[in-house]
């Protein structure tokens, strides 16, 4: 009896050994797997940060390294193999047969083990088979040899990954959309092309650090820049509020669209016909303007000031004096359109980057550097676009633009030339750009600048009925026909500024493109 | 109550009985070991035995063969359309004692031995059929309102041919399931057929010799059941008879597609029991997932009621049984 007693005893120690063997190798297997993966993960991040420039600190790519040994560590010590599974994973590792399960399972249960009978033959042979099997286990390396390949081979990418950045993939990130902060990337015609989304941000959305870099650079600029942002701002709450009232939208598009001299005729004959508006229109109306002019960005200007008597006024009950103030509002929208807008179009925020990209080294001069930086953005864009208005406008003499020399941003700007189409002369080849020709970056200050384009002539393709005209951008320089011009093409001349008016039908077209529409178009 | 352990020498002793009793009977029997094999996993199990083969191919011989082995008590009944349950069972009859006084006294019947050959049982119709339901699962039969003790042990070995459809009533489903086992005789092979040629022409053939009698088998049938089963391995038992049931989700496809109703719960019974045997019978004292699966087509193929597709198709309850089998896992 003693012999048999001895059984269940010996079971169990030999069970609890293939316990403790199975668990270690459960817990090296999920921890070359985690280590293997945290690497990788790790590696990656790592590699990531460098290529994109991100800013991931150093204690996320410990973490990534760590945590996976730390889950695998606790998953095995919760998944730890219990007695009778150990006893089942070793029946079928080594074919056992079922051996120690069905002994375990008898032991566990002392009176299953009393009441069968060959209980006691079954833990004994079940007892033999477990001391054969403890002798003929095998290495542990062999155990987790396939989890070794796989943490060798997780480690070998790991390490080519941290690799990757030394063998040029942190260039890969200059060139990704996506990857790190905005480069300047180079057109085929080696020009600085604009940052499209740095241009159509506005200033105010602009990070105070680059406006600061502004104000410091160059104060009149800045200056410039935010006043023309606080108008803009102010007419587009103007056009906002006008819109609230369906006889006020013709004015407010008007606005959107930056045709000033539209929108201040529709005010007028608002002015007019306020008599036709009915009191919970003018309600209306006038609650928008009131909110329009509390806005704390435009309080003190004249605008504001007129927004606050109309609205006044269409509370009030005297048909003349609303009518009048209307009428000043109008006046004022029609006398502010100079200063609101560009002679590009350009935005406030694109002379920010024109400056920047002129490297701020133009800062002599308060109307200088504000001419310099419209002009040197409007040239920017005649790099791809003022010499394709010329093209697609199919101007006979090719002339770009002509030379406004204006004393500052605010008084005088450059204004857009008469569109090609209506200055084309006809008989010519159309002006054709060559972009092989490598063009100098454009002086900014007034100076004179080259034309990077070659131009030559051709005949001349009449407009489409209602077709819209590509306007030719006029810059601050003369235009100065490129060697390689054809020879037997006429001379470029430079208009004087008289003859680059923009006629008054064409203006509200021209301020469209420069406004934004055109330039998505543009070839 | 602690019984006292079995011995290495008991079960060696019933490893020899067996292997002394499939050796008389292969005097007689030329081949079919695995019928043999199974007759005795169902003899030691106290069931009954459905053989299925063609005419003349020893399985009259094969029940006299174990009978005279065993040296048990046995019958033959001749199972044909006119056989009458009384024929089976026994009746009473009318006799007149010593003092002229009559009275009614039963006369048992040809079921009353150790072990009956019913041959050709699906010739007779179903009522006498049925007469052999209250004798295979409770050992008894009852005639007149008085149940009679059939003697232990008792051992239906029945057969049927199964290409011969005129003339004879397929056994009911009840009946079927009662049987532990389902065993087809197969066809010889041209060495057995040479061999059976040459035992059965010449001088009179060897005769078995008894190794053991009915307290042995009985002490066998004992000791096998107290073989351990792990909960695992009978759960692995269970799982197969559940997937032959079509209409439970977890059923195969080839279950739900081939099957019309599955096996019982006898089902699960007899592969457990059956498998202790096999078990015992390979020399070790626990149930295998192996010993589950070498005994589940015997165990299983009577008790599956196949689906008008498998009949058309030809496909065969085995078929089923062995997709089943590679679709049940060891691990639930």
């Amino acid at each position: 009896m003693r012999t048999v007693h001895r059984e269940p005893h010996d079971l169990h120690v030999a069970v609890r050994k293939m316990r403790w063997r199975l668990g270690t190798e459960l817990l090296l297997r999920l921890l070359l797997y985690a280590v293997g993966a945290g690497l990788l993960v790790a590696s990656l991040t790592r590699s990531l940060a460098v290529a994109f420039a991100l800013g991931i600190p150093g204690a996320v790519v410990l973490g990534t390294l760590l945590l996976p040994p730390l889950a695998a560590l606790v998953v095995a010590l919760l998944c730890w193999p219990s007695a009778i599974q150990t006893a089942r994973s070793v029946d079928r590792l080594f074919g056992l047969r079922e051996r120690l399960a069905t002994a375990v399972e008898l032991t566990e249960h002392p009176e299953a083990l009393r009441r069968a009978r060959l209980a006691w033959l079954q833990v004994r042979d079940a007892a033999q088979a477990a001391a054969e099997v403890s002798q003929r286990w095998p290495p542990l390396v062999d155990r987790i040899r396939r989890e070794l390949i796989v943490a060798a081979t997780f480690v070998f990418l790991a390490t080519v990954l941290l690799a990757l950045p030394h063998l040029g993939l942190s260039k890969l990130g200059q060139v990704l959309p996506w990857g790190g902060p905005a480069q300047p990337v180079l057109t085929e015609n080696g020009l600085v092309a604009p940052d499209i989304d740095t241009l159509e941000q506005p200033v105010s959305a602009l990070p105070e650090s680059r406006i600061d870099e502004l104000r410091a650079a160059d104060p009149a600029a800045a200056q410039a820049t935010e006043q023309i942002a606080v108008q803009r701002r102010a007419l587009s709450r103007l056009a906002q509020a006008l819109g609230e009232v369906s006889v006020g939208q013709a004015a407010a598009q008007a606005i959107q669209q930056g045709d000033y001299q539209t929108a201040a005729s529709e005010l007028a004959q608002l002015a007019e016909n306020l008599d036709q508006l009915s009191p919970e229109a003018k309600q209306r109306l006038a609650a928008a303007l009131a909110q329009a002019a509390q806005d704390p960005s435009s309080q003190g200007s004249r605008l504001a000031e007129l927004e606050q008597r109309v609205a006044e006024a269409l509370v009030g009950a005297q048909y003349d004096a609303q009518r009048r103030a209307l009428e000043e509002l109008a006046q004022e929208l029609a006398r502010m359109v100079p200063s609101a807008t560009s002679p590009g179009g350009d935005p406030p925020d694109e002379l920010f980057e024109d400056y920047l990209v002129s490297g701020g080294t133009d800062s002599s001069g308060t109307a200088g550097s504000a001419e310099g930086a419209s002009g040197a953005g409007g040239e920017r864009w005649q790099d791809g676009r003022a010499t394709a208005g010329g093209t697609e406008g199919g101007s006979g003499t090719g002339s770009a633009g002509q030379t406004a020399e204006p004393p500052s941003l605010t008084s005088g700007t450059v204004e857009p030339s008469q569109p090609a189409g209506t200055q084309a002369s006809g008989g010519g080849e159309r002006p054709v750009m060559n972009l092989d020709q490598a063009a100098p970056r454009l002086e900014v200050s007034g100076t004179p600048v080259e034309v990077p384009a070659q131009l030559t002539l051709g005949s001349s393709d009449p407009l489409p009925a209602g077709g819209r005209a590509r306007p030719a951008v006029s810059v601050t320089s003369p235009v100065d026909v490129a060697p390689g011009a054809s020879s037997d093409a006429p001379a470029l001349k430079p208009l004087a500024p008289e003859q680059n008016l923009v006629p008054g039908d064409r203006q509200g077209l021209i301020r469209e493109y420069f406004n934004g529409e055109g330039r998505e178009s543009s070839p | 109550m602690i019984h006292q352990p079995r011995t290495q020498a008991e079960v060696d002793r019933l490893r020899e009985t067996v292997l002394a009793l499939e050796h008389q009977v292969a005097h007689v029997i030329v081949g079919q070991h695995e019928v043999v094999r199974g007759v005795t996993i169902a003899l030691l199990a106290g069931g009954h035995v459905l053989l299925e083969g063609l005419p003349g191919l020893g399985k009259t011989m094969l029940v006299r063969s174990f009978a005279q082995a065993l040296r048990l008590r046995d019958s033959r009944i001749q199972f044909t359309p006119d056989l009458m349950p009384a024929d089976v069972t026994g009746t009473n009859v009318l006799v007149e004692r010593e003092d002229g006084r009559r009275m009614f006294e039963f006369q048992p019947g040809p079921i009353f031995a150790n072990l009956v050959l019913a041959d050709e049982i699906n010739r007779a119709t179903p009522k006498t059929q049925a007469a052999l339901l209250e004798a295979m699962q409770e050992g008894r039969v009852t005639v007149g309102g008085n149940s009679h003790q059939l003697p232990r042990p008792f051992f239906v070995l029945a057969t049927q041919n199964p290409i011969e459809l005129e003339g004879t009533y397929p056994l009911p489903e009840a009946e079927l399931d009662r049987f532990f086992f389902k065993l087809q005789v197969g066809f010889p092979s041209r060495q057995e057929l040479v061999e059976i040629v040459q035992r059965t022409t010449g001088p009179d053939g060897h005769r078995p010799q008894p190794i053991a009698d009915a307290q042995v088998i009985l002490g066998l049938q004992e000791l096998v059941r107290e073989v351990p089963a792990a909960s695992h391995v009978v759960d692995y038992a269970a799982r197969i008879v559940l997937a032959t049931h079509p209409d439970l989700p977890a059923a195969p496809e080839a279950t739900r597609r081939f099957i019309r109703l599955g096996a019982s719960p006898r089902a699960a019974q007899a592969l457990v029991l059956a498998g202790k045997i096999h078990a015992l019978l390979a020399g070790r004292f626990n149930v295998s997932y192996e010993d589950v699966r070498r005994v589940a087509v015997p165990a299983l193929r009577h008790r599956l009621i196949l689906t008008y597709e498998a009949q058309v198709n030809g496909v065969t309850a085995d078929a089923v049984i062995r997709q089943i089998l590679a679709r049940v896992t060891e691990e639930a």
